[in-house]
């Protein structure tokens, strides 16, 4: 009975603890230079440009195992299945080069991308399922497997190009970009952290056998070639074990807050050069 | 499945260097799958290399080596246009071989 | 007479031994039934908070899988570790849902 009223109490709070709606406007280009100040301030002899090879910054053990694994990438196999998928034809003779620009070739720098249609982010993984859905195919994975290979072949052929997403000056865009901004922030699970308390005030240090990758950069580089998975893997299936290393229940692959979270994230990482399909520890 | 190899021979001063990507399982037979069964050993077991038509390293693999290895060895001889090829046979008899040029 | 007295007492004595047995155990699975249910909606709770921790769902998890085996002193006691998680990951978000800050900002 007592366990029915605490129940009932902590529903009827919940509306009046949902986040306040942000008190000041919502400026990306504003959080954009904030970001790159603080860690350009952290570490003044790291080239802006330097920041996608994350960890290989500040290890050089790390860095000399990267070179040794990129005398043959590991992701060549992927590179390679990935190209096949892409060019192979849907049953109705299409292929997904018809649902993108330039017959999806050096655009992946552009997403994730604002849907002004359905009022959500699509991120490549995402675009690629809505491509399958609009030719009658169920949708893949999109942590893994075949559709990971399609957006390692995608970005290989984006590499060097600026990321370039855009935040329209569209409310929904906007609080889309704010609440994946306010997830990396906000802490959470068991351990209670967020993302920020290991790639902004840890970047560049070690946790337990790792170095951390600064936030800045580290969205230039999925998929990635990890080999602790021994596998290709994007950048949501990275959200999805973040949120289990820090004793977070993990939400669903498309669910909006990995999108926003990757919408924030990537953007973030505007202007620095694609450097994807990486390969990480 | 589709058994891809990679192969790179370079040559310089008199050595060739040559690197294999090969793709490949590699099951040792001791991991459990998801549902708790154990995964099949599936494992390169004898791999060779040969320069123009002659064995030059033979390599007796088996479990203990990883999932697509990456392996690296040097010779002496060697120049450019000779052929390098790498051939392998597996634990279920399964096998593959391909060649490259020496750059 | 005695003597079928005796087996008339022992059988009605042994009926309701196994009739109270079987009252006791309905009530321990009523009980952890009820458990596991406040503990799937605390955590549901935690979810929509964003900080639905991953310990809690084990728990639930070895909640129910107990039940399902008719273990109902395990399953009570995993389902009351569920709702102790989730009710601290709830706390813990209500009491941080305020104080998160742009970290290079600030």
């Amino acid at each position: 009975m007592r366990v029915l009223f605490v129940v009932l109490g902590m529903l009827l709070i919940a509306p009046l603890v949902q986040a306040a709606p942000p008190s000041v406007a919502v400026e990306p280009a504003a959080d954009l230079k904030a970001f790159r100040t603080n860690f350009r301030s952290q570490f003044p002899d790291l080239l802006l440009n330097g920041y996608v090879n994350g960890p290989y910054n500040f290890s050089k053990s790390e860095r000399t195992q990267w070179n040794q694994i990129m005398e043959f990438p590991p992701y060549e196999f992927a590179l390679q299945e990935g190209k096949e998928l892409f060019e192979t034809k849907f049953p109705d003779g299409k292929s997904y080069a018809s649902c993108f620009p330039n017959g999806g070739i050096g655009i992946a720098q552009t997403y994730p991308k604002f849907d002004a249609i359905s009022s959500k982010v699509a991120t490549l993984g995402i675009a690629l399922n809505e491509c399958r859905d609009a030719h009658g195919m169920q949708p893949l994975n999109l942590t893994k497997g075949p559709p990971a290979a399609i957006e390692t072949y995608m970005v290989h052929t984006s590499r060097g190009k600026p990321i370039d997403v855009t935040i329209p000056d569209d409310p929904r865009a906007l609080a889309a970009y704010e609440a994946g901004k306010e997830y990396f922030y906000s802490r959470r699970g068991q351990l209670n952290f967020s993302c920020a308390s290991c790639h902004v005030q840890a970047a560049g240090k070690r946790l337990r056998g790792d170095v951390l990758a600064p936030a800045l950069g580290i969205a230039a580089i999925f998929p990635i070639y990890r080999s602790k998975w021994g596998d290709m893997g994007t950048l949501v299936r990275r959200f999805i074990g973040c949120n289990k290393k820090v004793n977070a229940q993990p939400v669903k692959a498309d669910s909006a807050r990995y999108r926003n979270l990757a919408y924030f994230l990537t953007y973030m990482s505007n202007g620095l050069p694609m450097a994807a399909p990486g390969a990480r520890p | 499945m589709a058994y891809t190899i990679l192969i790179r021979a370079m040559a310089s001063g008199g050595t060739t260097t040559v690197e294999t990507l090969v793709k490949h399982p590699m099951d040792s037979g001791f991991v459990k799958g998801k549902d708790g069964k154990i995964i099949p050993g599936h494992y390169i077991e004898v791999i060779e290399f040969a320069h123009n038509g002659n064995i030059i390293l033979t390599g007796y693999w088996g479990p203990a080596i990883s999932k697509n290895p990456f392996s690296k060895f040097s010779f002496k001889g060697g120049k450019l246009g000779d052929t390098i090829s790498v051939s392998w046979v597996d634990n279920k008899g399964e096998h593959t071989s391909t060649s490259a040029k020496i750059m | 007479m005695t003597r079928m007295f005796q087996l008339l007492c022992g059988a009605a004595f042994a009926t309701a031994l196994v009739l109270s047995a079987a009252r006791a155990a309905n009530a321990d699975a009523i009980l952890a039934k009820q458990s596991i249910a406040v503990a799937v909606e605390l955590q549901a709770h935690a979810m929509n908070l964003d900080d639905g921790w991953s310990t809690t769902e084990a728990a639930l998890q070895q909640a129910q899988a107990a039940y399902a085996k008719h273990d109902y002193a395990m399953a009570l006691a995993q389902a009351q570790h569920a709702q102790k998680l989730a009710r601290i990951s709830i706390a813990q978000a209500e009491s941080q849902k305020k104080f998160w800050r742009n970290e290079v900002a600030n």
